[in-house]
């Protein structure tokens, strides 16, 4: 039976709160600069007034800054969730819709959930103790971030379970434009165990991340999957910054699965903030 | 309202969060064909539309259905397999074409 923690570490949260600033601090360069670009902006909401690009350049600096906010933990659960408002404006307001950008909305909502600047911030700093800050958090929002990336494995294998996919030929049609596959791997030998293989590896480890036993193997499945898209699906730089960005959001979430920092042992007493109601069992166990 | 109280509202409330994460693309998947959105169906489809067209010994070209062939065969339109299928299908050809959105692959003989 799955036991969930009272507590988690909050340095590999901090850890994933640095990645997912830095991948909004791209994003907000990116999307900031579509209009000048050439990627003309939607309507407002789609039914408002098209919005100038300068409009969009300001949200975009905006959320750099935000973005900025989040990596140095400079009241860093404000600029996640300010981070997130941007990203909304830019996928409902703009149309600027991807399946990473609607992540990254996600998961910087989450993040403002969370105790994210209790380790490696500006506020850890400022609270003394060197750079370690307060050691555990509470986890329960951290587990709501856990179970999204699980969410997103997921919903990526069982969507994938369709002939045309199973197939190869959503492969094919991917990777015969990549300069990294030869023209003689595209063929059913090679594409439909890879399919297939993709299936099982995103349903793989979506669950296997849960389980300490099965989590090495987990990130190793996961890390190759997604070096295996770019390799496979990228058809251009622009192709592997975007897929790059996506394995940044989502195997940086595999650090939020560590129930303990490696390399620690011995008994841990966290730090209570003011804010924050006493934990029901203090003393925990590394 | 006591700090325990305070606490487990907010786990009631982050359970509600999760109910959400898991019921937005439960709900898409349903009702939506691909390419979805808030659904995390990435790189699904290849939304591509494949056609196949015949060329006999004396040029006349027609084009080729592959609803008859055998299944799954029929649904790799890649590489050779349905290429081969099609020119077993028919005797008179001497050669199979195929187009991805319009665009021409090579031809295989047969």
């Amino acid at each position: 039976m799955l036991r969930l923690p009272q507590t988690l570490p909050a340095r590999q949260l901090a850890g994933y709160r640095v990645l997912v600033g830095l991948v909004a601090g791209a994003k907000a360069l990116e999307l900031g600069a579509s209009p000048l670009l050439g990627t003309a902006a939607s309507p407002l909401f789609g039914v408002g007034p098209v919005l100038p690009a300068p409009v969009w350049l300001a949200l975009g600096a905006v959320m750099g800054l935000a973005a900025l906010a989040v990596v140095t933990g400079w009241h860093a659960r404000p600029a996640a969730l300010l981070v997130g408002l941007c990203t909304a404006g830019f996928v409902w307001g703009a149309g600027y819709y991807s399946n990473h950008t609607y992540l990254l909305f996600t998961v910087a909502v989450l993040l403002s959930f969370t105790d994210c600047d209790a380790a490696w911030s500006v506020r850890s700093r400022r609270g003394g103790g060197g750079d370690g800050g307060t050691e555990r958090v509470w986890a329960p929002p951290v587990l709501v971030l856990r179970a999204q990336i699980t969410v997103v494995y997921a919903y990526a294998a069982i969507s994938k379970i369709r002939p045309d996919f199973l197939s190869g030929n959503g492969l094919a049609s991917w990777a015969r434009d990549s300069v990294l596959v030869p023209a003689a791997a595209l063929v059913p030998a090679v594409l439909v165990p890879m399919a297939f293989g993709a299936v099982l590896t995103e349903l793989f480890v979506a669950f296997a991340l849960w389980s300490s036993r099965l989590r090495p193997a987990a990130v190793v499945a996961g890390v190759g999957l997604h070096l295996g898209m770019i390799v496979v699906l990228s058809d251009g730089l622009h192709a592997v910054v975007e897929l790059g960005l996506f394995a940044t959001l989502t195997c940086g979430g595999y650090l939020l699965f560590a129930d303990r920092v490696p390399g620690a042992g011995g008994v841990v007493v966290p730090r209570q903030r003011r804010s924050e109601p006493a934990l029901p069992g203090v003393l925990t166990r590394r | 309202m006591s700090s325990l109280v305070r606490r487990r509202l907010a786990v009631w409330l982050l359970a509600g969060v999760v109910a959400f994460e898991v019921a937005v693309p439960a709900v898409g998947l349903i009702t939506t064909d691909p390419p979805r959105r808030y659904s995390w169906s990435m790189f699904v489809e290849s939304s591509t539309t494949y056609a196949y067209t015949g060329r006999a010994a004396d040029g006349t070209t027609r084009p080729l259905d592959t609803g008859t062939l055998p299944w799954p065969q029929s649904t790799v339109h890649y590489g050779s397999t349905v290429p081969d299928l099609l020119c077993g299908a028919h005797p008179d050809l001497v050669a199979v074409s195929r187009t991805w959105d319009g665009l021409p692959e090579r031809e295989q003989p047969c």
